[in-house]
């Protein structure tokens, strides 16, 4: 069940906040609702998902347990971990280490679990934080269920850590406030996947199926720029229903995206995008590496590492690994002599510097294989088979009109306009920033009722023969 | 969120429905699994019984084609071709190939040599079937808007027609014989600058171009000049795409042809031919009579394309019979076949198909003809 889909949002969340609300019941709701929500995809790995919490939950205890034995402890938290990795290497990259090592491909592949790439990270950190006493451990098996199968952010992030949650699982608010908040982000974050997202993948996936012969280097790069914004929006959506969900059930979970297209360096890109995932890599296995606090050469290999992991934990395919090692080495380059040199350079030639950057890692990330990637990267630059120059795709009007949404939204401008309009002094700014306020909600609903209105017409599929 | 429970709402309180203006039966609600192997099957029926229940989904989808037809200038359907000048090309009969038909009618997806063979081979015996019985036989082929109209195609798909190069179905037709095939390219793509031959929001043919094909077929197939002439009214008519772009008002200025103002009797639907529905369960058909003193009665056998052209044979004929095939069934065919002849005594005979329903049509034949080969003649 998908958040954009007919199901979940005219029937599950309704049904969900209802009873949510009526009974007192609420964690109980959430987590029948949440196991019942993965069931709904995946039933025959709930029982996984229920495994993974078991397992997590005792290890836990006996972290906790060992306390004041460290050998043990130590002991108790590399079992969990490996229990945790094992599982997540067996289903994410069986398929992919059999062809790989052993040139052999299964006759039933491995079918990968939704979501086993998330909550198995999220274990992974209540162990850590348990070990390292920065979250108390839970001794309550149904609250850590909870706390790892929360349906808002189960199966695609973000990453919520423990000691975010652990309190609010116990007890929290529900205002008022908080859950016209939390529901304006939800439709935020519906827009964003239904309208933006949903749109540009048509031509990116046009675009990204085309043979080398018909691919030009415009096409290519029309491409290039809808998968951009298509994974942008269909992730941040995403990620901005599970927190809108989250706040109106009183829970507050991190900011995911921070408008990571604004960045002036891969930097700073990284601490902008999937904020979650990266701040998990860093605190759970760059700075336990040794971060940058060890030699240079060092750093570089840690952070060479961190992203080949981070591309492998997105996917089970050399492509993948690819990307994540693009990325890494660029990082490597900023922190060598790049970075000194970015600052000194007029502040639009940075951001198109980190624009190109991203967006070419981005044909890495999405090309079907190494194959499919040399011929995209010539197409890319010039080198490209097709005796064409101008496009190939026709861009309809909607895909245009998207474009520049996509383009606009991608770029913080309602935060920085209200910042100007708070720092106004008068009589006027209450008034400005109410109605600015207004105008904004009238934009979020009616963002909303398109969402809708394009979601509810995927379901038209008239059968042609009769009386035709 | 308020709003977001009233779907839900409605859907409980109005129940299922089972029809819609899709032409197809809505998902009905799944039975409830016995396993937990079974579950897996039951949600993604839930996901398709939830997606045509929902409720005010006729509203949304409206809500939708408006917004696309109106401020985009698009449509929702992957089965139409929204082109320039606003017109309109159906591109295929399943959603799941989309442009199929236009690819197949300009030869950009060509139909490999065995089935080329097979086409003709099959067309030519169905000739000869009813040669044998002393009726004069012949096939109609009617080119579709995209061979007509390339021009109006957007730039990908005029890609594949406007050159107007011949398609195999022209270079093939002289292998059964001009006089035998009756294929109107030239002469439709002639009357262009006359009149639209074509409606720019329909995909079957209407007004002036049946009119015309009829009567210059019956003078080249069979040297039939018409008894009368008709003159046409112009009349608003619904497009026959509207059931693709629900809630938009598709309607365009056609011509109508008054034959009961010329003593013609009309009848159409699924009993015009007595004792017919017998042998074909779901069958269409129209029956024109008119005492001209003729003495030709004319069957005609047609895909959905039949529907607009056969009340012009009347100019020609005594008695026009038209049965539309599409709906027959496979084990209904030989029955059907030897109780309309035995019914209508024709003297002439016309098959006739749009361009793309070739192939279609063959396959058709060759079980037929299998059939009927087995009885004696």
């Amino acid at each position: 069940m998908i958040f954009s889909s007919v199901t979940f949002l005219f029937y599950f969340l309704p049904l969900f906040l209802i009873l949510y609300f009526i009974t007192p019941f609420k964690n109980t709701v959430l987590l029948i609702a949440s196991l019942l929500f993965y069931a709904w995809g995946e039933a025959q790995y709930t029982l996984l998902l229920l495994i993974s919490i078991f397992f997590n939950y005792i290890f836990g205890l006996l972290i906790e347990k060992y306390r004041k034995q460290d050998r043990y402890r130590k002991i108790m938290l590399f079992l969990g971990i490996a229990i945790n990795l094992s599982l997540i290497s067996y289903y994410k990259y069986f398929n992919f280490l059999a062809e790989v090592l052993f040139q052999f491909k299964p006759e039933s592949p491995v079918h990968l679990p939704l979501g086993i790439s998330f909550f198995t990270f999220q274990a992974i950190s209540y162990l850590v934080d348990v070990y390292r006493n920065e979250a108390k451990v839970e001794k309550n098996a149904f609250n850590l269920a909870l706390y790892i199968s929360m349906f808002p952010q189960l199966i695609a992030g973000p990453i919520v850590r423990f000691k975010t949650v652990a309190e609010q699982i116990v007890s929290r608010k529900h205002t008022l406030d908080n859950a016209y908040l939390g529901m304006k982000i939800f439709l935020i974050g519906l827009a964003q996947k239904a309208l933006i997202a949903n749109t540009v993948a048509i031509t990116a996936d046009k675009v990204f199926s085309m043979p080398e012969a018909t691919l030009t280097t415009s096409t290519a790069w029309i491409g290039t720029f809808c998968y951009s914004l298509q994974i942008y929006f269909d992730f941040a959506g995403y990620s901005n229903m599970a927190i809108g969900l989250g706040l109106i059930m009183g829970f507050t979970f991190p900011v995911n995206f921070n408008y990571p297209y604004i960045s002036q360096s891969i930097t700073e890109f990284w601490r902008r995008w999937h904020i979650s995932l990266s701040t998990w890599f860093r605190d759970y296995l760059y700075i336990p590496l040794g971060g940058n606090r060890v030699s240079p050469v060092r750093t570089y290999v840690n952070l060479m590492l961190v992203f080949l992991l981070c591309g492998l934990w997105h996917g089970a395919a050399v492509t993948f690994l690819i990307w994540g090692a693009y990325h890494g080495f660029f990082l490597m380059l900023e922190r060598y002599k790049v970075n000194k040199f970015l600052k000194k350079l007029w502040r639009p030639f940075r951001h198109l510097y980190a624009l190109f950057v991203v967006m070419v890692g981005w044909v890495i990330f999405r090309a079907d294989d190494l194959t499919h990637l040399k011929y995209f990267l010539k197409s890319l630059f010039g080198f490209n088979t097709s005796q064409q120059l101008v496009t190939t795709i026709p861009l309809n009007h909607s895909t245009i009109t998207t474009l520049i949404l996509g383009l606009i939204f991608s770029l913080p401008i309602m935060i920085t306009f209200n910042k100007k309009l708070i720092s106004l002094k008068g009589n006027n700014q209450r008034i400005l920033l109410l109605s600015h306020q207004f105008i904004l909600d009238l934009f979020i609903f009616s963002g909303f009722f398109l969402s809708l209105i394009y979601i509810a017409s995927g379901s038209y599929n008239p059968f042609i023969y009769f009386r035709f | 969120m308020l709003f977001i429970t009233l779907p839900m709402y409605r859907h409980f309180i109005k129940g299922d429905k089972k029809t819609s203006i899709e032409n197809r039966l809505l998902t009905q609600k799944p039975e409830i699994p016995t396993t937990v192997k079974d579950f897996g099957i039951y949600t993604a029926a839930l996901d398709k019984y939830f997606s045509d229940q929902f409720g005010y989904r006729k509203k949304f989808i409206t809500w939708a084609n408006k917004i696309k037809y109106y401020v985009f200038n698009e449509v929702s359907s992957k089965q139409i071709t929204f082109g320039k000048n606003h017109f309109m090309f159906f591109n295929s009969h399943s959603a799941k190939h989309p442009d199929f038909l236009i690819k197949v009618v300009c030869d950009e997806k060509k139909l490999n040599q065995k089935n080329q063979d097979v086409i003709l081979k099959k067309f030519s015996e169905l000739l000869e079937y009813y040669n044998n019985k002393g009726i004069i036989a012949n096939i109609a082929v009617i080119p579709t808007k995209s061979r007509i109209y390339p021009e109006y195609l957007p730039s990908k798909e005029s890609h594949w027609c406007l050159d107007n190069a011949p398609t195999w179905l022209d270079k093939n037709i002289a292998y059964i014989g001009k006089d035998k095939i009756y294929y109107p390219l030239t002469q439709m793509l002639s009357w262009k600058s006359q009149f639209q031959v074509y409606l720019p929001k329909h995909f079957h043919w209407s007004g002036k171009a049946p009119y015309y094909v009829a009567e210059d077929m019956m003078k080249k197939l069979w040297n039939i000049s018409p008894v009368f002439d008709v003159i046409p009214e112009e009349k608003t008519v619904n497009s026959d795409l509207k059931r693709f772009l629900q809630g938009i008002p598709l309607k365009e200025k056609s011509f109508h042809y008054n034959y009961k103002a010329h003593g013609v009797k009309e009848c159409h639907g699924r009993n015009c031919v007595q004792n017919l529905n017998k042998v074909y369960k779901n069958v269409i058909s129209f029956h024109f009579t008119k005492n001209n003193h003729t003495n030709r009665r004319l069957l005609l056998l047609s895909d959905s394309f039949g529907a607009k052209i056969a009340e012009h044979f009347i100019r020609g004929f005594d008695e026009v019979t038209m049965v539309d095939l599409d709906y027959l069934k496979k084990q209904e065919q030989t029955k059907f076949y030897e109780t309309i002849l035995q019914l209508k005594k024709p003297t002439h005979f016309l098959h006739l198909i749009h361009d793309s329903g070739t192939y279609n049509r063959a396959v058709k034949f060759k079980n037929l003809l299998e059939d009927l080969e087995s009885e004696p003649l």
